[in-house]
């Protein structure tokens, strides 16, 4: 087994458990990934603990990270994506296409001047975690300089001579044995939806209230940077919707909203916080008794709002029609959360294509590829919280060294 | 040196872990507490105890002595690795919803039965029209059960489609791969949902079926329903062997019992214990593609453990010396039972089971445990570098014992993305647990020019060390009466816990701290 070699593609909590798990093994992984940082969406996530841990798993990605960047076994491909795949012997040649990485990882010691000094706006991305490293990244698209600009102030800044921006991209070759496809999901974009979401300030996703708790501890209105009193959450924005043919719950959304709720309101005590919802879904093993606690600290309504407007205060005003009254009732928040969902990746037709695979009327990955050699594991296959996400990358490594002893 | 994993289970949880653990060529025994009749065809040439009541359970990863009690004799097996794949147990939820059994009130399970039997009788249901199914009325249920009550509501359209089917729930649980799908299907072939927010339907047997009476939440009506026949949800609990194993194995279990707690360092099979694994309804209740994907992750940690076992001694873990008085406090506390007492009474720390927390350290009368990191020695050194010199401007020198898997990292966090800067008298001491530090080390602090100690823990249900933080925070409360006592300001010592992802927190609660130990001013230990 030791010669063997496995490529995972995504490195998400499923893939960096995937190289863990195979390097436990003796077996060889390398992981690509796309972005300049590894850890998917999970990395970006907060705690979500009040005095006790609430079992998010966050804290737990952050751990696989520190494993696998410590790791010199597994082998790491930032800004890569494979370009084919093609048979030779029984072993699989695969071609990366590789964006250059502008940083040099040896030399940069994440200092942060790139990234405080940059003009270009988001041109130098910051990662999410002391464990991406470099914790900057060039985003090419923004890049004064790849926009036809002549400007090289990161270059100059960085006192350790880190960052060139002259480099080119380049292919990178490799064998390997079997492939793991752990190219995770994408959060719905809910531009289409009536909620105003990128048309006000005030209304934001659930991964941006990830992000900002993460970053700052307190949720606070983009607009004015002032506390957020006022908080809705509005569910199953993007899943368990006929109109857009996804007929899927993503199943985590709800205990993510609940969760971030919790501590919001434990921290604050001041929050109001209301939940739109169709259905409440389970989090983790003792829902019940989470449940009944949540629900002492949030006004819950069953229903999903018609749409939301901006007041001339700038508040945002959401609407919902009352069953019980039988009409149209308002409310008014500071800040208005779209619980979106769970979706197929956005190149996940691609890669599907590249690596010759089918995906499933959904979109998603199928959970066992009838490809030889090619497996899967995380949310590339459905809806999955990041325990699921990390079984069921157990489960890809054991079906891939199962696969090994028969090539 | 033994190879052999024993498997606990008589059904197909722990058939499918021993399949696949015979796919590696592992030795195996399978301790059934029951007696097993109908053993699958790959499983032939293993051993199998029947009968088998386990009473003890001795040793560590590598060497476990296991000793049942087998119809009032005394049976021993050795064993390098455990996987206990019990099944679990189904209680259907006829008292919370106020009925008792009977035949047309019957569980959900009792009803698969029933329609499976269906396709081989000719007039199955026979003066049944409709049936309701009840589930997380008052409760919560839970995707696996629904899951079922749609595969038989959809069996049930085929088998018999004069039936007419009502699902009463609360909320529904389609968190599950394809039950959206699902609940659409069901909804075509005329399945009908009732849900339930702020009122509860009133359900009275019948003679025949049961009558329920409930508001239409939409409409504001009363409306009756008189289904012939009312199929119960039920709830899932680990079977009473499966807590009994995890007692006599001294494993951490969770609020329901199931032999593993819900510590989210523990995903996916792993237990308190390192060569004893969990696997199936033994954990958790699942769905069956769970049970699969269980046994894949079971196999998958035994054969790494073995790959390890074959590898050089780990060099760092914990040793006991002759100091020792064989005072036992060690086996006490050590969270991952890698203590054993050799012939002669003589103690040792089983090197591949040590995870290097240092929680025995600590608690030794006699300080005869050693480990890399822990040593008072080894603290006392981090506490006095970088003492700060006397200045003329008062800057409060902080020492904050932070425990190296959460607070240690969300100080680095801190660091690296400044959110925002940390107090420059701050001095981090990183300890492998929080559990570890003590009035000594807190005193020792203070002795050496710190004005404020923190102790930072991971959160409650979170510690590594199952409850290192636990005892971290009963030695700060006990530290605090102390310094009460004779006299000093115990606002100068503080604990807080934090996750590795708080890099925020972290700032705060430093900067936070700093601010209140600036206006006490210096401390009067100071020389
Ligand atoms: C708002 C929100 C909150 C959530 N909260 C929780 C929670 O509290 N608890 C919980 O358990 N779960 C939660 N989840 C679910 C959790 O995010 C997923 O379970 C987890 O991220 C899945 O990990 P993954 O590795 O499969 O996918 P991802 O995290 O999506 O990672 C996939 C990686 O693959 C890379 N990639 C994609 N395509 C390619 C390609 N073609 N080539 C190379 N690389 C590629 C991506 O850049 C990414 O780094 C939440 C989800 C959302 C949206
Ligand atoms: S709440 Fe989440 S991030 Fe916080 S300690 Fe618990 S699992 Fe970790
Ligand atoms: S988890 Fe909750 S919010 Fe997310 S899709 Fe399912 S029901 Fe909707």
């Amino acid at each position: 087994m030791e010669h063997k070699k496995i490529l995972i593609i995504g490195g998400g909590v499923a893939g960096l458990s995937a190289a863990l798990a195979l390097e436990q093994l003796g077996i060889k992984a390398s992981i690509v990934e796309k972005t300049g940082f590894l850890g998917g969406h999970a990395i970006q996530y907060a705690c979500k603990a009040t005095d006790q841990c609430v079992k998010c798993g966050a804290c737990v990605v952050e751990e696989k990270l520190k494993a696998v960047t410590e790791n010199p076994d597994i082998r790491i491909f930032l800004n890569s994506q494979i370009k084919n795949k093609a048979q030779n012997n029984g072993r699989s040649v695969i071609t990366l296409n590789r964006q250059p990485d502008y940083i040099d990882p040896h030399k940069c010691t994440d200092c942060g001047q790139c990234y405080a000094q940059c003009p270009g706006k988001g041109a130098i991305e910051q990662g999410f975690s002391p464990n991406n490293h470099p914790l900057y990244a060039l985003n090419a698209d923004k890049c004064l300089r790849f926009t036809g600009q002549d400007c090289h102030i990161c270059e100059d800044v960085c006192p350790e001579k880190a960052i060139d921006l002259n480099q080119q991209p380049y292919k990178h070759i490799c064998e390997i044995n079997a492939v793991i496809v752990a190219s995770g999901f994408k959060a719905f974009e809910p531009v289409d939806k009536p909620y105003g979401w990128q048309v006000f300030d005030n209304v934001i996703t659930n991964l941006e209230l990830e992000r900002m708790l993460r970053r700052q501890s307190i949720a606070v209105r983009p607009s004015d940077g002032l506390p957020a009193r006022r908080i809705a959450f509005i569910q199953c924005v993007g899943s368990r919707d006929a109109t857009l043919n996804h007929l899927w719950c993503s199943k985590v959304c709800c205990g993510s909203a609940l969760r971030m709720a919790r501590v919001i309101k434990t921290r604050h005590p001041e929050s109001e916080i209301t939940f739109f919802y169709m259905d409440a879904q389970n989090s983790g093993k003792d829902f019940e008794k989470f449940y009944a606690a949540v629900q002492n600290d949030i006004h819950e309504i069953r229903c999903l709002p018609g749409d939301v407007y901006q007041t001339s205060d700038g508040s945002l005003q959401v609407s919902h029609f009352d069953q019980h009254d039988r009409q149209s009732v308002e409310h008014i928040f500071d800040l208005v959360v779209l619980s979106v969902g769970i979706t197929p990746g956005s190149d996940s037709g691609k890669l599907a294509d590249r690596l010759q695979l089918k995906p499933e009327l959904t979109g998603f990955f199928s959970a066992s590829p009838t490809q030889l050699g090619i497996f899967t594991a995380g949310a590339a296959a459905g809806p999955m919280t990041i325990e699921d996400a990390i079984a069921s990358a157990g489960q890809a490594v054991w079906q891939t060294v199962q696969y090994l002893k028969t090539c | 040196m033994i190879n052999k994993t024993l498997i606990f289970g008589s059904g197909p949880s722990a058939y499918l872990v021993a399949e696949k653990l015979i796919l590696e060529d592992s030795e195996i025994i399978i301790a059934a507490h029951g007696s097993i009749t109908d053993i699958p065809a790959a499983l032939e040439k293993t051993e199998i105890l029947n009968n088998a009541d386990l009473i003890a359970c001795r040793g560590a990863i590598g060497a476990f002595t296991f000793t049942f009690d087998q119809n009032g004799k005394t049976l021993m097996r050795e064993a390098a690795y455990a996987v206990i794949a019990e099944e679990g147990e189904r209680y259907p939820n006829f008292d919370e919803y106020g009925l008792n059994h009977g035949e047309r009130i019957i569980a959900l399970s009792t009803f698969k039965t029933v329609l499976t039997d269906a396709d081989n009788q000719s007039e199955p249901f026979s003066g049944i029209s409709a049936i309701a199914f009840l589930t997380g009325l008052g409760k919560e249920s839970d995707p696996v059960i629904l899951e079922e009550i749609m595969d038989s509501c959809l069996r049930l359209k085929s088998a018999c489609p004069h039936i007419r089917s009502y699902i009463l729930t609360e909320n529904l649980k389609v968190g599950g791969a394809g039950l959206e799908l699902k609940y659409r299907q069901t909804k075509e072939a005329g399945a009908i949902y009732m849900k339930f927010t702020h009122t509860h339907p009133e359900i009275l047997p019948a003679e025949n079926g049961c009558v329920i009476t409930f508001t239409d939440e939409i409409t504001g009506d009363r409306c009756r329903i008189t289904p012939d026949m009312a199929v119960v949800d039920e709830r899932f609990k680990p079977s009473p062997y499966a807590k009994q194993l995890a007692r006599v194995m001294e494993l951490e279990t969770d609020a329901l019992g199931f032999a593993q707690s819900d510590n989210v360092h523990r995903y996916i099979v792993a237990t308190n214990r390192k060569g004893i694994v969990t696997a199936g309804p033994a954990r958790m209740f699942q769905t069956p593609a769970d049970y699969i994907s269980d046994s894949d992750n079971a196999a998958l940690a035994i054969t790494s453990l073995k790959i390890r076992m074959k590898s050089p001694l780990p060099d760092d873990s914990a040793l006991i010396n002759n100091r020792c008085t064989q005072c036992l406090t060690c086996l006490r506390v050590c969270p991952f039972h890698a203590i054993q007492i050799q012939a002669g009474g003589k103690l040792n720390v089983a090197p591949q089971a040590c995870e290097c927390c240092g929680l025995c350290t600590a608690e030794c009368p006699e300080h005869a445990i050693t480990l890399k990191g822990c040593s008072a020695a080894e603290i006392t050194a981090q506490i006095r570098s970088d003492v700060p010199l006397e200045e003329d401007v008062f800057t409060p020198h902080l020492v904050a014992f932070c425990c190296e898997r959460s607070a240690k990292q969300a100080a680095e966090m801190a660091l690296a993305m400044n959110m925002p800067s940390l107090p420059s008298g701050l001095r981090i001491v990183a300890v492998p647990c929080a559990g570890i530090i003590g009035l000594e080390y807190i005193l020792s602090a203070f002795q050496s020019q710190a004005d404020g100690v923190l102790v930072l823990t991971c959160h409650q249900g979170n510690c590594h060390s199952g409850c290192g933080n636990i005892s971290a925070h009963d030695k700060v409360s006990q530290a605090s009466a102390f310094l009460e006592t004779v006299g000093f300001e115990k606002e100068r010592l503080k604990v807080k816990t934090l996750a590795a992802n708080m890099g925020h927190d972290f700032a705060t609660i430093v900067n936070d701290f700093e601010k209140q130990i600036s206006n006490l001013g210096p401390s009067g230990l100071k020389r």
